[in-house]
């Protein structure tokens, strides 16, 4: 593997990435109904990077996370332009299977929703969906996921009680230990943190890290220092428009657009 | 806890260290410019001073980034404030360094035979740049607390030495211009007593909160 570096603004490195442009996103819009609600947004999303989707309510972000794993196709009405690519292949390709599509791309929701049933069976809940059942493969994922999750140590002993029980920010690792537990490329994220104290933020925060190493993050955030601490890069939505798009060092430090340094700085509207 | 982004404060805070180190190397090698008559040593100076230039504008693209994406709070505050103060201090002081060679190397060797307090000014004012140094690196907040005081020390011995030099201007006019090289030398050294003061005072203030500048302890600074 032949990792590039190059220097930073402060003197530190950082490693680039593989594929710099391992979602891209080309010439895209979106409508729901008549209502264009993405206006034409061109963006690269790099491979094993943490990417954040930031800007004020409405401004489409959201709509943009769902998009990448095929999510809004369960809305009626909808319409889209331009194209999105993951590593290559479109995810509007007809021949592409929006299941297996979802397999590589999972997904971790604003609320946790862990099933009402045990810890570990939340987490081998696809593999058993896809008829995997052997017993031995199951335990070895969910100890891999679970501690993926930054999660093994709180449960490990009380992995068959129910997943109800556990506190909001262990539901929430949960869930990105369900994530991941199908292996996916992609983990898009969407106000993760959002109904979290701050402890478990940190603790979510932590995690989004560690997990870089192994996926490909997109995350949407209403917390622009969460944004900061965590992300590689950041991308900045108003009105359905990408206005800025930079390394997140880059776009909170000397964003160059003004509407950017209001929105970042706290003086928007 | 602590979070993946802690571990940058440790290097800010290594880069600090560095800086230190080498801003008391520099005092040192150009008081040594003068007391052995060395100007070999002159461009080593230039050099080290290139250097700590770079450590600062390091130091504070650190402390400028961290503030901008990790939303620190208290001790982190303090820490980053007094890091990037510190650096200009130590900055500074190595002007101060240069500024001491290149009027060593301009004097006229043998000239004049005494330096009258200077070497023990420096020794002093080299002594009070370590022990705030070190009051930083070990968060030592008596160490910096008592530093203020032996700062006045070196003021006199500067005063001391000004006045010597300005009679000896009056009876030797023709080396005059030797002798005001020496008096910008004792107050350059004079000076990183001052910083070496300064930083001491932002020591205080990363440990405890409190800022002890300008107050009855700290006035007579300067």
């Amino acid at each position: 593997m032949n990792k590039m570096t190059k220097n930073t603004t402060n003197g530190t490195k950082e490693v680039a990435s593989e594929k710099p442009d391992y979602i891209k996103v080309d010439n895209f819009s979106f409508y729901y109904g008549s209502a264009k609600v993405l206006h034409s947004l061109n963006l690269d999303i790099p491979y094993k990077k943490v990417t954040a989707f930031i800007g004020p309510s409405g401004c489409g972000k959201s709509t943009l996370l769902r998009n990448l794993n095929r999510m809004n196709d369960l809305v009626d009405g909808i319409k889209h332009e331009g194209d999105i690519r993951v590593d290559g292949e479109s995810i509007y390709d007809p021949f592409l299977e929006v299941i297996s599509l979802r397999k590589r791309i999972g997904m971790v929701f604003q609320k946790s929703n862990p099933f009402p049933k045990t810890i570990y069976e939340n987490v081998v809940y696809s593999l058993r969906i896809a008829g995997r059942n052997s017993k031995s493969e199951l335990d070895t994922v969910v100890e891999k996921s679970l501690r993926g999750a930054a999660l093994w140590d709180e449960v490990k002993d009380r992995l068959h009680e129910s997943a109800l029980g556990m506190s909001g920010g262990q539901m929430q690792r949960l869930c990105i230990a369900r994530a991941i537990a199908n292996k996916p490329e992609i983990l898009l994220m969407d106000e993760p943190c959002s109904a979290l104290d701050p402890i478990a933020t940190a603790k979510v925060e932590e995690l989004i890290h560690e997990l870089k190493t192994e996926f490909t993050i997109v995350i949407v955030t209403h917390n622009m220092q969460q944004a900061a601490r965590v992300s590689d890069r950041t991308a900045f939505f108003y009105l359905g428009k990408l206005i800025e798009y930079d390394k997140t060092e880059q776009l909170f430090m000397s964003p160059k657009v003004k509407q950017t340094e209001d929105y970042v700085s706290g003086r928007f509207g | 806890m602590e979070r993946f982004f802690h571990s940058e404060l440790d290097n800010i805070r290594t880069d600090m260290i560095r800086m230190g180190s080498k801003s008391v190397d520099i005092v040192r090698l150009a008081i040594r410019t003068l007391i052995e008559n060395d100007t070999s040593l002159v461009g080593e100076v230039i050099k080290s001073d290139d250097e700590i230039d770079e450590l600062n504008k390091t130091i504070d693209a650190e402390v400028v980034r961290y503030f901008t994406l990790r939303a620190p709070v208290a001790k982190d505050v303090r820490l980053l404030t007094v890091a990037m103060k510190c650096s200009r201090e130590l900055e500074r002081i190595a002007d101060e360094a240069v500024s001491i060679a290149k009027r060593a190397r301009s004097m006229t060797p043998g000239s004049i035979k005494d330096y009258y307090n200077i070497p023990r000014t420096a020794e002093l004012a080299l002594l009070l740049l370590n022990d705030s140094l070190d009051a930083f690196t070990q968060e030592d907040i008596v160490k910096a607390h008592g530093i203020p005081q032996r700062d006045k020390d070196i003021d006199v011995l500067h005063r001391k030495t000004y006045n010597k030099l300005s009679d000896f201007i009056l009876e030797h006019k023709k080396l005059s211009s030797d002798a005001i090289h020496l008096m910008f030398i004792s107050k350059s050294i004079e000076r990183v007593g001052d910083h070496a003061t300064n930083i001491a005072e932002e020591v205080v203030y990363m440990l405890s909160g409190n800022d002890i500048r300008h107050t009855e302890e700290t006035k007579h600074n300067h």
